[in-house]
């Protein structure tokens, strides 16, 4: 049987996905709020995990928010869960992205772990040089020698990434984040083979 | 002195005005902090050069006129935003009615982040002695802005080697360097994995020669760059640019949509 398209058919619509990991209380679900042109949908609930950070709230499923390019383009932006526990949903959320932001809260007790940790989770990605990564809540009692280690780290990689320290509250440095990973994504993309998705 | 202050009004109160040698400085509307920062990164070579750091011109009194509360026209050479609400203004005007800056809207302002770091007033700084340079009679119809001048923060034979030299960050500059010109963040991803010369990464990624030599020297001035000399002949011809992105790419229309370009 022959099939003929209706007269109001639009080309499919096509969605890019750019991914924001790291641990609770990070700023993932602030810089997607910064950047998303629209209210995002957000799974956060009262928190009663104290263990990994003190915020009253946090994200039990994923944030999503969209940066619509025109009728037929858009940018879904995904946060992650931060907690452990939720680390099996990381991989689902990852696939077909074009780029991960990973965000660190300098406040918690390891950053360079937290690292290394999400390097490692999202190894198709940070391993093509397809990531840029965020330092948050950084203040004067912040360690050089923390910063250090975590520049080591991103550096000292086959594809080394940027690092930034970054107040994703702030829409301008959010922004900044965002426009870095674009740029990475413009080196990089043909190490992904990820040239038709955003050409 | 008095006339080019009265060309823009002041609303705030607090103002330091300082002599250096034949050449004045004066800042209004800032705290004291921004002030000092300021004061440091004009100084910070020296009282014997002062400004004459930023400029090629040694024997005429440049007025630099830095101010926080008000426009200006086309004496504007700078500007910062403070959450957006606030901005700075540096402005240059010469002591000749005849020499004034004439500078295209396209890049006459330079968009600078607040706190205020030694970066980016030093490349404000620096960028202010090249268009001042671009008047000297040397240049009188010149309306490109010639290489960097003396640098700021950079030993004094590091520019004129940069052509044999190749470079390649340490780690990853602020943002608040990132945040003087937008075309930093570019320079910066292609100089963070491989040594690359001026020209190298002018071909590669597109940006303008004088905008990776400002970089380059801020990036020295904060030890963020290491560099090593190229042995033979260049290997430019060999770098192949990056194919450009469709102008409507799906990187530019989103870059577009964030307001980035």
């Amino acid at each position: 049987m022959e099939m003929t398209l209706p007269s109001n058919y639009l080309p499919p619509i096509k969605e890019h996905k750019i991914l924001l990991a790291g641990p609770m209380g990070a700023g993932k679900t602030t810089a997607i709020r910064a950047l998303s042109d629209r209210r995002i949908v957000s799974t956060d609930v009262k928190s009663f995990d104290q263990s990994e950070s003190d915020k009253a709230t946090t994200t039990v499923g994923f944030d999503y928010g969209k940066i619509q390019i025109d009728e037929q383009t858009s940018v879904r932006l995904i946060g992650t869960p931060g907690q452990e526990r939720f680390s099996f949903l990381w991989p689902a959320l990852a696939l077909g992205a074009i780029g991960l932001i990973v965000l660190l809260d300098m406040q918690r007790p390891h950053p360079a772990k937290d690292l290394s940790k999400y390097l490692e989770s999202f190894a198709t990605l940070t391993n093509s040089g397809l990531a840029v990564i965020g330092l948050s809540k950084c203040n004067d009692n912040t360690d050089d020698a923390t910063l250090d280690e975590l520049q080591e780290i991103a550096i000292n990689r086959a594809i080394p990434l940027p690092l930034l320290v970054v107040d994703v509250r702030q829409r301008t440095q959010s922004k900044l984040l965002l426009e870095l990973l674009l740029t990475q994504i413009e080196i990089n993309q043909n190490t992904l083979g990820v040239t038709e998705q955003v050409s | 002195m008095t006339n080019i202050i009265n060309t823009f009004p002041t609303t705030t109160a607090s103002a330091v005005n300082k002599n250096i040698q034949s050449k004045n400085v004066a800042m209004f509307g800032f705290s004291d902090v921004d002030a000092a920062l300021i004061r440091d990164a004009i100084m910070e070579k020296g009282s014997v050069n002062g400004l004459s750091v930023i400029s090629s011109a040694t024997d005429l009194p440049h007025a630099f006129i830095i101010n926080a509360a008000t426009d200006a026209g086309k004496h504007e050479v700078a500007r910062v935003r403070r959450f957006g609400i606030q901005r700075l203004i540096i402005a240059v005007d010469l002591p000749s009615s005849l020499k004034t800056l004439n500078i295209s809207a396209s890049d006459s302002c330079l968009v600078l982040q607040f706190p205020l770091s030694h970066w980016s007033v030093q490349y404000c700084l620096t960028v202010l002695g090249q268009r001042i340079a671009s008047l000297e009679p040397v240049h009188p119809s010149s309306q490109e802005i010639p290489s960097a001048p003396t640098s700021i923060g950079v030993t004094g034979n590091s520019t004129q080697s940069n052509a044999s030299q190749r470079f390649k960050l340490k780690r990853f500059p602020p943002v608040a360097l990132l945040s003087i010109n937008p075309s930093f963040i570019r320079v910066s991803s292609f100089l963070l994995t491989t040594p690359r010369s001026i020209d190298e990464l002018s071909t590669i990624s597109g940006v303008r020669h004088s905008h990776i030599k400002d970089f380059i020297q801020l990036c020295e001035g904060s030890n963020l760059i290491d560099k090593e000399l190229i042995n033979g002949t260049s290997t430019t011809s060999k770098i192949l640019p990056l194919p450009k992105p469709a102008p409507m790419g799906f990187l530019n229309k989103l870059r577009m949509k964030l307001g980035i370009i």
